[in-house]
């Protein structure tokens, strides 16, 4: 036999239920980065019917269960312990190379300095070391001249102190250039190791 | 001919050149490297891998399918290898369901899952090279981003 206060709360409960469910929202806002820029998001509801485009500083949308998108304006005080407890930017340090070489250029030694200095500066930093080439050359050697030169700049690094297995090595080969260019192009601004510092 | 010696002579310069500099060992790149690191936390941080609670604090790897807990009055924020930053408030539950950056085989995916609570999101390198593979999901909706910075609440 069911406790008469069971009985008797057993209906509150399920209107409360009810009344959450209800409730049950998400809303998307969307904002300014460090530099001023704003992106675009976009919101699809869960059933994948109604999907809705936020690119306006401050434009946010509401999806609640059984209710239609709702246009909402958001500000930064809506959210001050999230905003306040996201981490500091990150940091990239570039450095160059001679035609089919992995060694940087002689010019790059200050950044490299300037990269370990900036390591033990920050607070729980970490590097990835991303390694790119030109246009010149076919894309498995690039690929392969790419991780050359980023396993260059990170075996500097690790010398100069920073630890190892704070250290992740990439290489993109060709595909991400700074400044695209034909096949076969000679680019000096494309044969770069991006030091990037998160 | 002259292109192949010089070729040639490069692989054999940056071999020895690699054998001078002491060698970094290169780790592989399986799904369950590191995707970020805990950068902020105040008050109580869990991450919950492998259905174990630990108690989180700066500093703490985390990996694909952890999922992340504040309790009242708590903050956590998080850094992705990508430089992808999120935080949450208070009484939120995060999950990063799939991170991966790969250059070596392009992958790259990084599926969140944002159960309840307050999050900030702003976008890293991931955005740039592969903005397809970034989707935040909610209960109520999945959200896609281009490079941006977005604020999203679940209650």
């Amino acid at each position: 036999m069911p406790s008469p206060l069971l009985s008797f709360l057993a209906p509150f409960s399920l209107g409360l239920l009810m009344l959450l469910s209800s409730c049950a929202s998400t809303t998307v806002a969307i904002m300014p980065d460090e530099d001023g820029h704003v992106g675009k998001a976009v919101i699809a509801d869960a059933a994948g019917g109604h999907a809705s485009t936020i690119d306006t500083a401050w434009q946010g949308i509401k999806l609640s269960r059984n209710l239609a998108p709702k246009d909402i304006t958001c500000s930064d005080k809506a959210f001050p312990d999230v905003l306040e407890a996201l981490p500091e930017r990150t940091t990239s340090l570039t450095v160059h190379f001679q035609i089919d070489s992995p060694l940087p250029l002689p010019d790059a030694t200050e950044t490299l300095k300037k990269a370990v200095s900036l390591y033990h500066a920050g607070k729980l930093t970490r590097i990835m070391v991303i390694g790119h080439t030109d246009n010149s050359g076919d894309a498995a050697y690039n690929d392969r001249l790419s991780w050359e030169r980023a396993r260059a700049v990170a075996s500097i690094l690790h010398r100069d102190g920073v630890p190892q297995e704070h250290i992740r090595v990439e290489g993109f080969g060709y595909k991400v250039p700074l400044v695209p260019s034909a096949p076969g192009a000679h680019e000096a601004r494309n044969r770069r190791v991006e030091i990037f510092l998160w | 001919m002259h292109m192949f010696t010089t070729w040639r002579h490069t692989v054999i310069v940056s071999f020895c050149a690699l054998l001078m500099l002491s060698p970094v060992v290169l780790a592989q790149t399986p799904d369950n490297l590191e995707a970020g690191i805990i950068k902020t936390a105040k008050g109580q941080v869990t991450v919950i891998r492998n259905a174990e609670k630990l108690p989180a604090s700066a500093g703490l790897s985390l990996h694909s399918g952890d999922e992340i807990q504040t309790g009242s009055d708590s903050s956590v924020g998080m850094t992705f290898i990508d430089g992808t930053r999120v935080s949450l408030g208070a009484i939120s539950r995060f999950s990063v369901d799939k991170y991966v950056f790969s250059t070596k085989d392009h992958r790259y995916a990084f599926k969140m899952h944002m159960q309840k609570g307050t999050m900030a999101y702003s976008s890293g390198k991931l955005a740039k090279i592969a903005p397809e593979s970034i989707a935040i999901q909610t209960p109520q909706s999945t959200v896609g981003v281009r490079g941006t910075k977005l604020l999203i609440k679940v209650d």
